[in-house]
């Protein structure tokens, strides 16, 4: 996993990526002191081998501010899933969110944003919890989804 | 059989919101489905996404009402985008415009959508159960389950079939027998 990020609190980005991969190498990552807020944070993830050339996942906040108990508030989140071909599978934006790299959740009183498969599919809602280890998300409210789909064809009798 | 046959072109004009008046069309264009609820949860292994209260789904055809609605995204990368299968539960209650502008009003407890590709053969079914009844301005009818075959354009009726044909009364009408429908 390679990194790169423009970042005033080094070890708020490196408990952001934990969960990710415990092979995770930062790259110019200055040191500063704990409680500092991260800003343009930038970081990918990619496929187990043979295709470790192969992003798999890009994740990217415009600002990360530690909590207390290991929570991290990210603004502007985006998480992008791409297969094998490249191609993005899933777009996932949250104006605000609530981070627990460690316990590899997310969650947020505020909107969010999926979208699935090239556009056709768009979910949206308030309020929502991610959780990494089977790869959920539970919206709370006002859901609202948006598919694109090829008309149904019906030939009556 | 005339009559049959109309009043299965009027079951078969959008039995589930999607196929509502949607007219037979050699290459389907894409249409958009717009859909609220309450709540909702997407399982990204299964590829899965569950609505829950008062979920209401919008077409240009139509609209569709339940308390719980699960739908199976296709794989992936897919190049059809169609669900591979959704379930629509509790109080379901669609009502669509046919292709001949007629509202139709359908409830059910339960509506089954599948669809699948196998061997290059598709399949694609509706199936309606728990006091499925259709209203529309000619009949209403109700069968457990009802089950449209959208590929093979087959009707299935099930058990318990009851059908009232409505009859308008005109100045040139028959005297014909409202229940001969099969004539």
């Amino acid at each position: 996993m390679r990194l790169s990020a423009k970042v005033l609190g080094g070890p708020v980005l490196a408990l952001w990526l934990l969960p990710v991969t415990a092979e995770t190498q930062m790259q110019s990552v200055p040191a500063v002191p704990l409680g500092g807020t991260a800003t343009r944070l930038s970081s990918i993830v990619y496929f187990d081998p043979p295709n470790e050339q192969r992003v798999k996942l890009r994740l990217s906040g415009s600002e990360m501010t530690p909590l207390p108990g290991n929570v991290f508030n990210v603004k502007q989140l985006a998480v992008q899933q791409f297969n094998l071909a490249g191609s993005r599978e899933a777009l996932v934006e949250a104006p605000e969110c609530l981070y627990a790299p460690l316990d590899g959740e997310a969650n947020s009183a505020g909107h969010l944003r999926l979208t699935l498969g090239d556009n056709k599919i768009r979910i949206e809602g308030d309020g929502f919890f991610w959780r990494q280890s089977d790869n959920s998300l539970a919206i709370s409210n006002n859901v609202y989804t948006v598919m694109k789909t090829g008309a149904w064809k019906v030939s009556a009798p | 059989m005339k009559r049959f046959a109309r009043l299965l072109a009027i079951l078969n004009a959008g039995v589930l919101l999607g196929t509502a008046g949607s007219p037979p069309s050699p290459s389907p264009s894409e249409q958009e489905i717009g859909l609220h609820a309450g709540r909702g949860y997407f399982d990204g292994n299964a590829r899965q996404v569950v609505y829950y209260d008062h979920v209401v789904v919008t077409n240009a055809q139509g609209r569709l009402a339940c308390e719980r609605l699960t739908i199976n995204l296709p794989p992936a990368g897919a190049a059809d985008s169609h669900p591979t299968n959704a379930v629509a539960e509790t109080n379901l209650d669609i009502i669509f415009v046919d292709s001949k502008g007629q509202t139709n009003h359908l409830t059910a407890d339960r509506g089954t959508y599948d669809y699948s590709v196998v061997n290059a053969v598709t399949n694609e079914t509706f199936t309606f159960s728990g006091h499925a009844t259709n209203d529309s301005p000619q009949a209403v009818f109700s069968g457990e389950p009802l089950v449209w075959d959208n590929i093979r354009n087959r009707f299935d009726f099930g058990r318990h079939v009851d059908m009232q044909i409505k009859v308008k009364s005109n100045s040139g009408g028959t005297n014909a027998s409202p229940f001969n429908i099969l004539k």
